[in-house]
């Protein structure tokens, strides 16, 4: 599902918060180049990603409609989708609520407020996270060997 | 896995709080598939206390009795299944701390929203392996008991 065609990466952010949403953007577009499509809750984010089909989702949890937690999950859930690069960006910063976003199945949980150069590199570690390294990461939150 | 993990919220840091989420577990299965259901059945027995319904009132039952942890909803045969018995799982008082499943083959964006609207907490399209099955149950009995029930 990533853009082989285009060396411009394409970053989808869902928030609910347009003044976040806002400051992303022209970050990732300003310092990185990135192009970024937003979207305003987990619903429109579904439908934004299959419109869109971004290279990376960046993605809060608390949302109306569809919450990050069930956004990340759709996404895993879905052989179609269950290998897109996604960061959950939370103001939640208690750790059983950070091990919620990876037990959902997201590669990297960033705490707000972020800085764009940490946002950067955690789209490109999420980007250029394999497969395997994915599926390991869901064993072990399965507590499988 | 990458400098990340040496981050406040790198998942090595977190991995010990998943010992304390460890524990039985319980799984009702509403099905309109008998052999589907016992195959889930099987696949998860091993992990989960599992009990196997193949109609609402008969799921309702169970839930009354078992309280499950997660509600797992596999349908695709039978036209009275659907969302609106998502709507109703979702609305009832014996399964209002568990999580709802949905197991479907159902993949267009429209259905997924109108399962998540209706209460789903988790959406896995069929076919799916046995080993995905128990991954992702397990993790999401992790998920419930990490955060508590809602």
């Amino acid at each position: 599902m990533t853009n082989p065609h285009s060396e411009q990466r394409k970053v989808l952010v869902i928030d609910d918060d347009p003044a976040v949403v806002a400051t992303l953007a022209d970050g990732l577009q300003l310092l990185g180049d990135y192009e970024v499509i937003i979207a305003s809750d987990g619903a429109e984010g579904l439908h934004s990603f299959y419109a869109s089909l971004p290279d990376c989702v960046v993605v809060d949890v608390r949302m109306p409609r569809l919450n990050g937690y069930q956004f990340v999950r759709a996404m895993r859930g879905d052989p179609e989708t269950a290998e897109i690069p996604i960061i959950i960006l939370s103001a939640l910063v208690q750790d059983h609520e950070q091990l919620a976003g990876f037990l959902s199945g997201a590669d990297v949980y960033l705490l707000k407020p972020v800085q764009i150069i940490e946002l950067m590199a955690a789209v490109d570690t999420a980007i250029n996270r394999t497969a395997e390294q994915r599926a390991e990461q869901l064993r072990l939150l399965a507590d499988e060997p | 896995m990458s400098n990340l993990e040496n981050r406040p919220t790198g998942l090595a840091r977190l991995l010990p709080f998943l010992s304390r989420a460890r524990r039985a577990f319980s799984i009702l299965v509403l099905s309109d598939d008998q052999r589907m259901g016992e195959s889930m059945a099987a696949v998860l027995g091993s992990m989960a206390s599992v009990v196997v319904t193949l109609s609402w009132e008969a799921a309702l039952a169970a839930s009354e009795v078992r309280r499950p942890d997660i509600l797992l909803y596999d349908f695709d045969r039978q036209e009275s299944f659907g969302w609106p018995i998502l709507t109703q799982l979702h609305a009832t008082p014996s399964l209002r701390h568990t999580l709802l499943l949905v197991l479907t083959l159902r993949t267009s964006v429209n259905d997924k929203i109108a399962a998540f609207e209706s209460g789903a907490d988790d959406y896995l399209i069929k076919p799916i392996t046995a080993d995905q099955l128990r991954f992702h149950v397990q993790r999401l009995s992790h998920f419930r008991q990490v955060l508590g029930p809602n």
